[in-house]
């Protein structure tokens, strides 16, 4: 665990993520591992078909990178709920970094929850994705 | 525009085993550097049962159907025209390597924005593993364009 549970606060963030550029190699990967094998992330025809330039990756592999970045903070069996909205699509190339920051600490059932808010953006400043999460102390 | 008639529709249950093959290249696949995910023998040290399910695996529980994306049939829409909007994990119980799961999903919600040029529809999925313990409870919410 990277963070020291007792010393957080709100303000206080977890440690950013940085990504390898997205290639094409990570997205046929996440399609065979995920079992999502929707054409538009994999098949540049396709995609093309669709009135799009290129493939694009998967919502789901960004939320597993900033998944990562949550459970290199703290223990995974502390995280209680995550959850995103995705912005925009993330393209080829695109170099990705995952933030966290504590925005609120509550009470619940004898214990103290605490509120991360979340953010992907991509190397042009870009959002991808924003999301809230939160893990007991 | 969706038929708001669908809300409440339930799919079969879905029986899925975690393999440990399928951990580890989902690991590979989302760049996992944490050992827990991919070395039984690291987690075992970590007081783990075995090899860790990463907080978003759970999702491809939804892929293992014969056609995941029957929904699309039954929601009337290409899948041209549809972006994964939001996603939501809530999580009661850890899920390991070797975990047999349950996943039952309704369609919970349908709603729009932008008077109706944006359409949603959110899916809540319940996940049971063998000892018929809730582990998780999953939404997943695409956008119509």
């Amino acid at each position: 665990m990277v963070i020291d549970l007792n010393k957080i606060s709100i303000g206080t963030k977890i440690p950013e993520l940085k990504i390898e550029p997205i290639s094409r190699t990570i997205l046929a990967l996440y399609a065979g591992a995920s079992g999502d094998h929707n054409p538009i992330h994999i098949d540049i025809d396709f995609a093309k078909k669709a009135g799009l330039k290129d493939v694009f990756a998967h919502g789901m592999l960004v939320m597993s990178y900033l998944g990562r970045a949550i459970t290199n903070t703290i223990l995974q069996s502390r995280l209680k709920d995550f959850k995103v909205r995705f912005c925009s699509i993330t393209s080829i190339a695109d170099i990705l970094t995952c933030r966290g920051e504590v925005i609120d600490i509550k009470e619940r059932n004898n214990t103290q929850l605490v509120i991360l808010e979340l953010n992907v953006t991509d190397q042009a400043g870009d959002v991808k994705l924003t999301g809230i999460a939160s893990f007991e102390k | 525009m969706l038929d708001r008639n669908l809300i409440g529709k339930k799919y079969p249950i879905i029986e899925f085993r975690v393999s440990d093959h399928r951990l580890k290249f989902f690991s590979k696949a989302t760049g996992q550097t944490d050992p827990i995910y991919f070395d039984r023998e690291y987690a075992k040290k970590k007081n783990h049962k075995g090899i860790l399910c990463p907080p978003t695996f759970l999702m491809i529980v939804g892929m293992e159907q014969d056609n995941f994306y029957k929904y699309l049939q039954d929601l009337n829409v290409s899948i041209k025209s549809i972006l994964h909007a939001e996603q939501e994990f809530i999580y009661e119980e850890l899920v390991y390597e070797g975990d047999t799961l349950k996943m039952e999903t309704v369609i919970e919600d349908m709603f729009d924005k932008k008077q109706g040029l944006l359409q949603f529809c959110t899916f809540k999925s319940i996940y049971k593993n063998q000892d018929n313990v809730h582990v998780a409870t999953i939404r997943f919410t695409i956008v119509v364009r």
